[in-house]
């Protein structure tokens, strides 16, 4: 069995240093969060019923970080006092500059969450897509990309990069109390250095991956000594008796 | 769009309904109406006819999210759902005029229902913002129900003046009319590539309650555009089979 110490979910605060320093290397624009009147202009609203909204193409105005361009989205967290500064960082042409276009796209949400918080993490990545809180706005998401389109009404509001930003802010401080900081890279273009992000994107898939391990352990959810489901033979069968273990314990 | 049409062609192999299906795409598009084309023809029939290329297809698709839910960090359905909604907005083909979904075909992993009825919620979600749905039908309207969308509001039925294909026409008017998801506001026979259909068959099919619309005629457009490989849109809109398709459609309030 594991002990005790795999237990504990693992914090991202070495990441955030690195994407810190990369910020710092590249003449990214700063701006304070918290401007809830831009939020407004954009039509920003709570989210309410999911449902599957779709920009079509020729709806479009600007297109981010779609299937065939490079596009990477991650949410870090820390517990680390004193490490966020409560920033939105903006690189690359704003929206306006782009009508027409399809162009990559990085997001990056770093987050500062409260001692001992036990958010769970697939939700906080989940915040990221506005779908649902700003009309004209769709997003998709899969496997760390992040897919958005911006209809053309939504640009004739002035929705811009730095909007985007204050509303991402807005959703997460909404649904997690548990929030004391963040900071929020947007960066459109840029192609080259999206690629120096990908090896911070992928350490982030590992440390998620060793965190839902420990998160299935303390549930009682897996019991195996190797945790390694890449090589296992047994993963499709441990997956149905996973599946099976959740929906007993959630009926009790 | 809350009053999206959904149209679909069935009938027996070679009869055309992936010209109909291209044509009826033609006549909408001519009126500003926005078209969403599903090709639900393994064979991807209406694609080619449209010109169509470099498109995901949903059959792929389907594999995509199967592969994902195996893989998923979690066990939650709101991540099946992201992954269904990035993948099948990947799978739809836009162009300036109209839209489209390739079914293709599977190549494994079994049945997946639950699968299925996601990528037809989806589907259906996306066909909403349509005004006009087309679907190019290679098999019965079960097929249709199961794969690709629950309700089809206008099921026509495409037959040329042979028995069989008025046999085929019959049989799945009725395995229709046996699907209790099924419930269609209109439904009718177009004899497609014939001057006048043959009364006796006429009377066959009109004996079982099921209405013949009327006939389009071979058009030598069609067949030019058929050995060119041009697109079917590009027809001309005086062609002889698209003046006789335009006036059944008008005549039976489907468009």
């Amino acid at each position: 069995m594991a002990d005790s110490s795999e237990l504990q979910r693992k914090d991202y605060q070495d990441l955030i240093r690195i994407v810190q320093g990369l910020i710092r290397e590249h003449p990214f624009a700063a701006h304070p969060l918290g401007d809830e009147d831009a939020c407004l202009r954009a039509g920003y609203a709570a989210a309410g019923r999911r449902q599957a909204y779709i920009v079509l193409a020729e709806d479009t105005s600007v297109e981010l970080g779609a299937p065939r361009k490079d596009s990477i989205s991650m949410a870090l967290w820390t517990e680390r006092k004193g490490l966020l500064e409560q920033r939105l960082w903006i690189l690359g042409s704003d929206l306006a500059g782009l009508e027409g276009q399809s162009v990559s796209f990085l997001q990056i949400v770093m987050l500062e969450l409260a001692e001992g918080s036990q958010v769970d993490e697939s939700d906080l990545n989940r915040i990221k897509n506005l779908t649902n809180r700003i009309p004209g706005l769709m997003t998709r998401s899969m496997a760390g990309k992040t897919w958005i389109r911006i209809d053309k009404k939504l640009m004739g509001r002035g929705f811009s990069l730095y909007v985007m930003g204050q509303c991402l802010h807005k959703a997460y401080t909404e649904v997690f109390p548990e929030i004391r900081s963040m900071e929020i890279i947007l960066m459109t273009g840029h192609e080259v250095l999206i690629g120096e992000f990908q090896p911070i994107f992928d350490a982030a898939r590992i440390i998620a991956s060793d965190n839902m391990k420990a998160r299935w352990i303390s549930e009682g959810v897996v019991t195996c000594d190797e945790l390694n489901c890449e090589t296992c033979e047994d993963k499709n069968a441990c997956d149905t008796l996973r599946e099976v273990i959740l929906k007993k314990k959630r009926m009790g | 769009m809350e009053d999206t049409r959904i149209i679909a062609y069935i009938g027996k192999g070679g009869t055309g309904k992936t010209i109909l299906s291209s044509l009826t795409g033609k006549i909408a598009i001519e009126k500003n109406m926005r078209v969403l084309f599903i090709d639900a023809d393994p064979a991807m029939g209406l694609a080619t006819a449209l010109g169509v290329d470099g498109f995901k297809t949903i059959g792929k698709a389907r594999e995509e999210i199967i592969r994902g839910a195996q893989r998923a960090t979690s066990a939650k359905d709101e991540e099946l759902n992201e992954i269904v909604d990035y993948v099948l907005l990947e799978s739809l083909y836009e162009s300036s005029e109209f839209c489209m979904f390739v079914m293709g075909h599977t190549d494994t992993l079994g049945c997946y229902c639950p699968v299925n009825h996601l990528l037809r919620w989806t589907i259906k979600s996306v066909a909403d913002r349509f005004d006009l749905v087309i679907i190019d039908a290679e098999a019965g309207i079960e097929q249709i129900s199961r794969q690709v969308i629950e309700t089809v509001h206008y099921p026509l039925f495409v037959t040329d003046n042979s028995l069989r294909g008025a046999k085929t026409t019959v049989l799945a008017y009725e395995t229709m009319n046996n699907n209790p998801a099924m419930r269609p506001m209109k439904t009718g026979v177009v004899f497609n590539r014939v001057e006048k259909p043959h009364e006796d068959l006429r009377k066959f099919i009109e004996d079982r309650r099921l209405p013949c619309f009327g006939s389009i005629p071979a058009d030598e457009n069609i067949s030019r555009s058929d050995a060119d490989g041009t697109s079917a849109l590009n027809i001309r809109s005086d062609s002889p089979s698209l003046v006789a398709l335009r006036g059944i459609l008008e005549v039976q309030g489907l468009l």
